[in-house]
């Protein structure tokens, strides 16, 4: 079946999901890491995006691709039932905020409990401060997010998705992190990163859950 | 010295003055083009589509026999009867309108020809026309509805479909005191839970009052205050709904969300629905499906607009004509004036025409005016007596009009502006009555229609995981071929990935004005089996787009599926390719009979004996 994916050999799949308060900027800081782009008014994302971008990593050693396969998620809390289809399974996680919002940090320590209580222990999980070209309205310190994401053990990066400031670097360290504790490693078959996701809760028969499991 | 008792016709054109004929025609044909038809310009016949068409149908029964001998009518009966044509349509006297517009066309460019499609159009034209008039009954209005209104009756159709104005309403007067007290209803709520004015009036308890019991008291302010109180003096639930209208609002591409004379009503009109139902509140989708009545019932206040300022020009050019002759019989002596005022006649740049109707003003304070001005109802049946009446003020003068190019630019489709200037502009034509009134219809419309989905939204969104899965097991039943390659082979998880299709019912997907004649069926349908129907459309829009997902890699079905039809393309699509995909999805649903289409049987019937 890998034949009928456009996944070169070495390309290694990784899923990440993008979490966090509403309109915090998970879509633009997508696109904008995908596609280059940043549309100002981005509307509300409705259950989840998929978005997905090859990197090259080559200062490791051997060279490698990371195919990263991005879940961009809705930020209401009305959606939140949904959010494990998409972070079960997943090698990454970015925990996004917007710093012109306290409310907005509130939040995404809320998602790194969830995530902590519910996700795969081994999902490495990035606390980003998106919107850091609107200092001027700047409600959380840089400090608060470090000191944050120290307790929590977590990555950190401040971030512009409209300028593009860290939206590379970030995605590029993350890929280095994620080869470096083994979360991902060459050869392992792309379709276990999808098969154990998006099954909505209660939905489905656990048999056919199972079986789909078993691909791993 | 010569007594000129008719105006030499050389210069001035029979008729009426050109510029006021070359918009009788842009009125019936506005939207066969987007840049208007201007007489006698070629038709082009494939600008016809089904959607369109209806403008220049208008009143066409008597051309379904499609006398040729009325082809050969000379461009003065022709001008007349165009004349006739607008005049006819505002005195709503169905009998008396004359049947202009598309045998004008058809002597305008012989490659026009009425096809099928055609008199079907001309024949749902009638139907909603009688609608519009009170006479027609619930039924035929379903079936006419199930094959898309049309969109200059759409608003009406609406309104009786979601029980706002009367089905049965055979009296205009029953109908019009209906919908104001229903208007007045809801401004009323505004005052009283968007601004917080709160006037105790123990008669006028509702069940709004009783949804909000449980909030917190919130601080007196003026009675019709105009600016709403502070997020802090709000309980935390309204407090809730108007941060997430704030956040999301803005974020959509419409210039209606950017303006704030419709991003505010709009907000007004989701903080009470949500205000009503606290156990669904305010959810991300809502506001696209809410929006779409907004959208029916703002484009409907600026067809009437566009109707009344066609019938003030029709006035002003009237009193010029008048007034033209009145100066040639009775001045024997200024050969000069009959000069300047035959330079004015042969005007035909329609921006000159505000021009010509300085000049009427200028020559005669007495002639006729149209008199309604920007703060009085902008109605339409009150443009009849203006003609006559030489009491006006002279408020055509004075009228605060956008220009002239807005005015002609001003239809249904204006709402799907993407120009926030050009917007505004357009909504400067408006008077805020209009738009309170687009609002409060929008409050009761929309209302009715989420309260059919309200399961989608409510917490866990049974309704939504159900349709989900029905739609997972639809499309395995239908198309087993595609199910296994995408979900056994490529492992995406259909119902997931088209979220967006079942959540905001299409609503994304496709381009506005499509959008609301999808929606045309499912109100049609009604709240029994329109979410049966829906699904059988996404399964029909999956067929359509089957090519592209077959044997394609996992991005590329997740892309394709997320928007299957990208707004780069949305040009290409048009009402034909919408109807098919309705009829598609009708005879799926024959075929493929799901327990809640049984019972939703009866509603999609009406279809059959239409096709």
């Amino acid at each position: 079946m890998a034949s009928a994916s456009p996944t070169r050999a070495k390309d290694i799949p990784a899923k990440i999901v993008v979490l966090g308060e509403s309109a915090v900027g998970k879509s633009s800081l997508a696109l904008r890491f995908v596609r280059r782009d940043f549309i100002p008014n981005q509307e509300a994302t409705i259950g989840a995006s998929f978005l997905s971008r090859s990197v090259s990593l080559v200062d490791e050693s051997p060279p490698v691709t990371i195919k990263f396969e991005i879940w961009d998620t809705a930020g209401q809390e009305r959606y939140r039932a949904l959010a494990p289809m998409y972070y079960r399974g997943a090698a990454g996680a970015l925990v996004v905020y917007d710093i012109t919002s306290a409310d907005s940090l509130r939040k995404a320590e809320s998602w790194i409990g969830e995530l902590r209580r519910n996700a795969d222990p081994q999902t490495v999980v990035v606390l980003v401060g998106n919107k850091c070209d609107l200092e001027s309205m700047r409600q959380v310190s840089i400090q608060q997010g470090q000191d944050l994401a120290e307790k929590e053990e977590l990555l950190f990066y401040e971030t512009s998705a409209k300028d593009g400031t860290n939206v590379d670097a970030l995605f590029t360290n993350l890929g280095k992190t994620l080869l470096s504790r083994g979360v991902i490693a060459s050869g392992v078959d792309r379709r276990s990163t999808m098969s154990r996701n998006l099954q909505p809760p209660g939905s489905r028969t656990p048999k056919s859950e199972q079986q789909k499991r078993c691909d791993c | 010295m010569v007594q000129p008792t008719r105006p030499p016709p050389t210069i001035v054109p029979p008729g009426i003055p050109l510029p006021v004929r070359g918009e009788g025609v842009a009125y019936y044909v506005r939207g066969l083009e987007d840049h208007r038809l201007t007489y006698p310009t070629p038709l082009k016949p494939r600008d016809v589509t089904i959607d369109d068409g209806f403008r220049h149908h208008r009143r066409q029964q008597s051309l379904l026999n499609n006398d040729k001998n009325k082809h050969e009518e000379s461009h003065n009966e022709l001008d007349d009867a165009l004349l006739d044509g607008v005049v006819g349509s505002s005195a709503g006297d169905t009998n008396k309108r004359r049947v202009v517009s598309s045998f004008s066309l058809a002597s305008l460019d012989p490659r026009f020809r009425f096809s099928l499609r055609e008199a079907d159009i001309i024949q749902r034209l009638e139907v909603a026309e009688n609608v519009v008039i009170g006479r027609h009954p619930d039924e035929g209005l379903r079936q006419l509805v199930w094959r898309g209104a049309p969109p200059t009756h759409r608003a009406e159709c609406w309104r009786v479909l979601l029980d706002l104005s009367p089905a049965n309403g055979r009296q205009e007067d029953l109908r019009h005191t209906l919908l104001t007290r229903k208007r007045a209803e809801y401004h009323g709520f505004v005052q009283r839970y968007y601004y917080g004015t709160h006037q105790h009036h123990s008669s006028q308890i509702t069940d709004l009052a009783e949804a909000l019991s449980g909030m917190d008291s919130q601080p007196s302010s003026p009675f019709f205050s105009s600016t709403p109180p502070p997020l802090s003096s709000r309980g935390p639930q309204e407090r809730q709904i108007l941060q997430q209208l704030a956040l999301d609002l803005p974020r959509h591409k419409l210039s209606l969300f950017h303006d704030p004379r419709t991003v505010t009503r709009l907000e007004r009109v989701l903080f009470l629905w949500s205000l009503r139902h606290p156990a669904v509140g305010f959810v991300q989708g809502i506001d696209d499906i809410m929006v779409q009545f907004f959208f029916v019932f703002l484009g409907d206040a600026f067809e009437e607009r566009y109707k009344q300022w066609m019938l003030e020009r029709r006035a002003a050019a009237v009193a010029l004509r008048e007034q033209r002759n009145d100066l040639l019989s009775t001045s024997t002596t200024a050969t000069t004036t009959r000069n300047s005022v035959q330079r004015e006649l042969s005007f035909d740049d329609d921006n000159q025409v505000a021009s010509q109707q300085h000049h009427v003003a200028a020559v005669s304070s007495s002639s006729a005016h149209s008199g309604n001005n920007s703060t009085t109802d902008t109605s339409f049946p009150n443009f009849a007596s203006p003609l006559v009446s030489s009491a006006a003020a002279p408020s055509l003068l004075v009228f605060p009009t956008p220009t002239t190019s807005v005015m002609q630019s001003l239809s249904w489709r204006s709402v799907f502006s993407r120009d926030d200037a050009a917007f505004s502009a357009t909504l400067d034509a408006l008077t805020s009555q209009a738009l309170d009134d687009a609002e409060a219809d929008a409050y009761w419309c929309g209302g009715r229609m989420l309260s059919w989905v309200q399961e989608n939204f409510v917490s866990r969104q049974p309704g939504l995981l159900r349709m989900m899965n029905d739609f997972n097991d639809l499309v395995k039943r239908i198309d087993p071929v595609l199910h296994t390659y995408l979900c056994d082979e490529m492992l995406v998880a259909l119902p997931q990935a088209c979220f967006q299709w079942l959540h905001c019912m299409l609503t994304r997907e496709l381009p506005g004005h499509l959008v609301l004649r999808l929606w045309d069926t499912y109100l049609a349908i009604g709240p029994e089996g329109f979410r049966a129907f829906h699904l059988f459309v996404c399964s029909a829009l999956l067929q359509d787009i089957r090519k592209e997902l077959l044997g394609a890699p996992f991005d590329v079905i997740m892309t394709t599926l997320k928007s299957p039809k990208p707004e780069e393309g949305w040009a290409l699509l048009n009402v034909e390719w919408l109807d098919a995909l309705i009829a598609q999805a009708y005879v799926l649903s024959l075929k493929y009979p799901t327990p809640t289409t049984m019972s939703s049987s009866s509603a999609t019937s009406r279809g059959a004996s239409l096709a």
